[in-house]
């Protein structure tokens, strides 16, 4: 079995390397083949377009492939664009059939009926030809073309001066497009500014459309009554829609039309020839100036320049500089300018130039004001505007300058000459100081309130305290009545009233003892040290002198007169009760 | 002359006096009432000195009035002297400043004109010739740059320091006063509340309006050129390149020094060396 399966593979690999030699030896019979019998069919799909459209031209090669480009035969009204290549294989009757195509695409410009010629090819340093083929182009339906495209041609203005710039706009609505060229505007007798374009979206006999804006200036260069269109643009647009395998709409073909717009006729008007100001050179629009002029102390011979700004709505790159005929002591150089456009017309903005001017003696006491004139074209009448008129001082050497900065849009402008006057008050005289910051009393005053403040603060915190703190207060008034009392004691002791001493000593006990032991005052007697001190562990020193001191209250109290030095002897004692008293804590 | 007149005219009187008096010795020794006399009589002549050189010595007013003489007279060094001897003695006022700065600036020394209209501006900011002066005597420097630079702290500037100074305080009197008031009655407390409030509001923006302005007086040392032709060169060398002329008014901040020399920027922010004597300093208060 081994063996029968090894000889099975080994036929397999041996039919499968006859096989290759069949093909190969076929393919070479094939290439020889061709080389013997070359040929080349043209065929174009589809036979019959309209203007516009385009129809594919395909060239097949039997037999070989073309050397190099194929020689394109010229036909009036069509043009034919070498498109792709690609290779087709048939097999048909076990015979591998090869053919080259090469396609061109064929658009026609103008309805008939088109020959064109046969094309001429070399295939294997063989020439070969096509046959003439047959193509039919129809007239397009204007309404085919405006279901996907329409242009639309406006303007700002139909009565204009010469050299007045107006705004034109081209309106291209179209559903889809594949491609396209700018607008043409046809406008003979006009300059025409640069296209600006943007893309938008609109609405037009219910129907959405993508809008194409293309909008610029036009300048009339003469009087009369002047054509300005029609507008053309070529663009690429659906011929034909089909739907697609999952049902939506897309363009089956596409066709190069060419829009068009109607023309207008626009009213040139000349410019008025009566009250041309002097100066005026053509500027036409509504403007501004500003002139500023430095330095102004100057010696002769040093440049002084002028700066003029004109600034508005208008052709602000074409204006120039007038001459100014009042500037004749003055050597005059030719200015350099510089443009800001502000819009996207280059209608709007501002011209600045620089021109150098020299004063020639020193007789010159001023620059006299610049003058420039324009044609208004909102009030449609010439207006001048005039700058400052600068006073100058000229000296043989060079020394100081001045700037003098006016902004005019008015054809008079104020301008400061001279300084203001004197005063003729003195006011309040006095030193002048340093500010009162850099005075350390002037801070120190500052702290006051918040001192006052603060006092006021601790000690309304402080009555708080005391308000709700009982003992606290009592301990202070039992303080202020003991050193009141105790201070009678010597008195007293003078005087030798004896009763009233030790009644003065006991009720000082009372008092002290009483705030100590949290209990009324009039309630203490000698019992409270066997009940409250002795057993609240005080120490002995102090019970011993407060048995002292009550023994002697008591002998007092019943009749027992002391000498003067015998009560002065006791008023320390009593002090160092009180003392002791007043730092322990009993213990309850 | 009138001074040398009246002088003699005294002591004509004080000669006669002392004659007179000699006379009336030897004849009323004895009298109280000559003694009083002789006292009188005696002293008559030094008290008419006296007054007669008050009546002599002109007022700040008459100076001030003096000076404005003289500068409608086109006297100009003649009136800065006089307004330069008022600030001297201690009778300044932004209306001499003013007045001076003028002077200066007919007299062709435009730096010592913004010098002086410049300390009159600190004085009176709100005063609108002060500032129109300032413009003028600015747009005269030079050269088409820059000559000053808005600052947004400019607006701060309406009120003079001190104004600032004596808001912030009182602001705050008010402030602790009220709380103050709530110390010792407690039940004003509610009351009081938005005035406190307001007040504090008024201490923080006061507070920050003064430390600004004060900020700009201390950070900015302020130098006015007063050279009519001079150079701000690249180092502070005599040998040092020019950088840009120097010209009598223009203004610049001082940044450094060295010897002699200021290094300066101007508005445009140029930097460079200038020598002290070519400019002067404003004083930082």
């Amino acid at each position: 079995m081994a063996w029968q399966r090894a000889k099975s593979e080994s036929l397999c690999k041996s039919g499968c390397f006859l096989i290759l030699i069949i093909l190969l030896g076929l393919s070479a019979v094939v290439s020889n083949g061709a080389a013997a019998g070359v040929s080349m069919n043209a065929t174009i799909d589809p036979p019959s377009i309209t203007v516009g459209e385009t129809a594919t031209l395909s060239l097949s090669f039997e037999g070989g492939k073309p050397d190099g480009d194929i020689q394109i035969p010229s036909v009036p009204n069509l043009v034919i664009i070498p498109g792709g290549e690609s290779l087709r294989q048939f097999i048909i009757n076990n015979r591998i059939s090869i053919s080259y195509v090469r396609t061109f695409s064929v658009t026609a410009e103008k309805e008939g009926e088109y020959i064109i010629p046969p094309f001429t090819a070399t295939v294997g340093g063989q020439k070969v030809q096509s046959q003439p083929i047959k193509l039919i182009v129809g007239k397009v339906d204007n309404r085919d073309i405006e279901r996907f495209a329409r242009l639309r041609f406006n303007i700002s203005k139909s009565e204009v001066r010469v050299g007045e710039p107006f705004l034109v706009e081209v309106r291209l609505l179209y559903i889809v497009l594949n491609g396209g060229e700018q607008p043409q505007i046809a406008g003979d007798g006009f300059n025409i500014g640069k296209l600006v374009q943007n893309e938008s979206h609109t609405i037009e006999e219910g129907k959405s459309w993508r809008l194409l804006r293309f909008q610029t200036y036009a300048t009339p260069l003469r009087p009369g009554e002047l054509t300005l269109g029609p507008v053309s643009m070529k663009v690429t647009i659906p011929s034909r829609l089909e739907r697609n395998f999952f049902g939506e709409t897309v363009v089956a073909s596409w066709r190069s039309v060419v829009l068009t717009a109607p023309e207008y006729k626009i009213k040139v008007l000349p410019l008025p020839s009566i009250n041309v100001p002097e100066g005026f050179n053509g500027a036409i629009g509504v403007y501004n100036m500003t002139v500023s002029v430095a330095p102004t102390n100057v010696a002769v011979g040093d440049p002084i320049t002028v700066k003029v700004t004109i600034s508005g709505r208008g052709p602000i790159e074409s204006i120039t500089l007038p001459e100014q005929p009042a500037w004749s002591e003055f050597k005059v150089y030719p200015p350099t300018s510089s443009v800001e456009i502000r819009d996207q017309f280059g209608l709007e903005g501002a011209k600045t130039f620089e021109q150098v001017v020299v004063a020639k003696s020193t007789e010159t006491r001023e620059l006299p004001p610049f003058v420039f004139a324009y044609f208004d074209t909102d009030k449609q009448e010439y207006r001048v505007l005039t700058g400052p008129r600068v006073p100058l001082i000229v000296r043989p050497s060079a020394a100081g300058q001045v700037v003098m900065n006016i902004t005019t849009n008015t054809p008079s402008a104020v301008v400061q000459t001279d300084i203001v006057p004197n005063k003729v008050k003195p006011g309040s005289l006095g030193t002048i100081t340093a500010p009162v910051i850099i005075n350390p009393y002037f801070w120190g005053v500052q702290t006051l309130p918040a001192a006052v403040w603060l006092v006021l603060f601790v000690r309304r915190k402080r009555l708080e305290e005391l308000a709700n703190n009982p003992r606290l207060r009592r301990k202070l008034e039992t303080d202020r009545i003991i050193k009141e009392e105790l201070k009678k004691l010597p008195l007293l002791a003078a005087q030798k009233k004896t009763e009233e001493f030790y009644a003065t000593v006991f009720r000082l006990l009372q008092e002290r003892l009483g705030e100590r032991l949290d209990l009324p005052a009039l309630s203490i007697t000698e019992s409270v040290i066997e009940e409250h001190l002795i057993p609240g562990g005080c120490p002995e020193e102090l019970i011993s002198l407060l048995r002292k001191l009550f023994l002697e209250c008591n002998q007092a109290r019943y009749g027992g007169q002391k000498n003067v030095q015998e009560l002065h002897q006791i008023i320390p004692e009593v002090e160092r009760a009180l003392k002791l008293l007043s730092e322990i804590e009993v213990k309850k | 002359m009138k001074w040398l007149n009246k002088n003699n005219l005294v002591l004509q009187l004080f000669v006669f006096a002392q004659r007179w008096q000699r006379k009336s010795i030897l004849d009323l020794m004895n009298g109280l009432r000559l003694q009083l006399r002789l006292f009188i009589l005696s002293f008559l002549p030094i008290l008419l000195f006296v007054f007669a050189n008050i009546g002599n010595a002109a007022t700040p007013q008459e100076e001030f009035d003096k000076a404005n003489k003289l500068f409608e007279q086109g006297k100009y060094p003649e009136a800065i002297a006089i307004y330069e001897n008022l600030i001297k003695n201690g009778k300044a006022s932004p209306a001499v400043y003013f007045n001076l700065g003028n002077a200066w600036f007919k007299s062709g020394k435009i730096g010592y004109a913004i010098y002086n209209y410049l300390i009159a501006q600190r004085l009176a900011p709100r005063d609108p010739d002060i500032r129109a002066n300032i413009e003028f005597a600015r747009k005269h420097v030079a050269s088409g740059a820059v000559l000053t630079k808005k600052k947004w702290t400019d607006v701060f500037k309406k009120l003079t320091l001190n104004e600032w100074a004596f808001l912030f305080a009182a602001s705050l009197w008010v402030f602790f006063g009220l709380l103050a008031a709530c110390q010792v009655k407690t039940e004003l407390k509610q009351k009081l509340k938005l005035p406190i409030t307001c007040s504090a509001i008024a201490i923080v923006l006061f507070s920050i309006t003064l430390g600004i302005n004060a900020y700009d007086r201390i950070s900015e040392q302020i130098a006015i050129s007063v050279t009519q032709e001079g150079s701000v060169r690249q180092g502070p060398l005599d040998q040092s390149p020019q950088k840009f002329p120097l010209k009598d008014g223009l203004e610049f901040i001082v940044l450094d020094s060295k010897d002699e020399w200021l290094q300066v920027s101007d508005y445009s922010g140029r930097i460079g060396w200038v020598k002290t004597n070519d400019v002067i300093l404003l004083p930082k208060w």
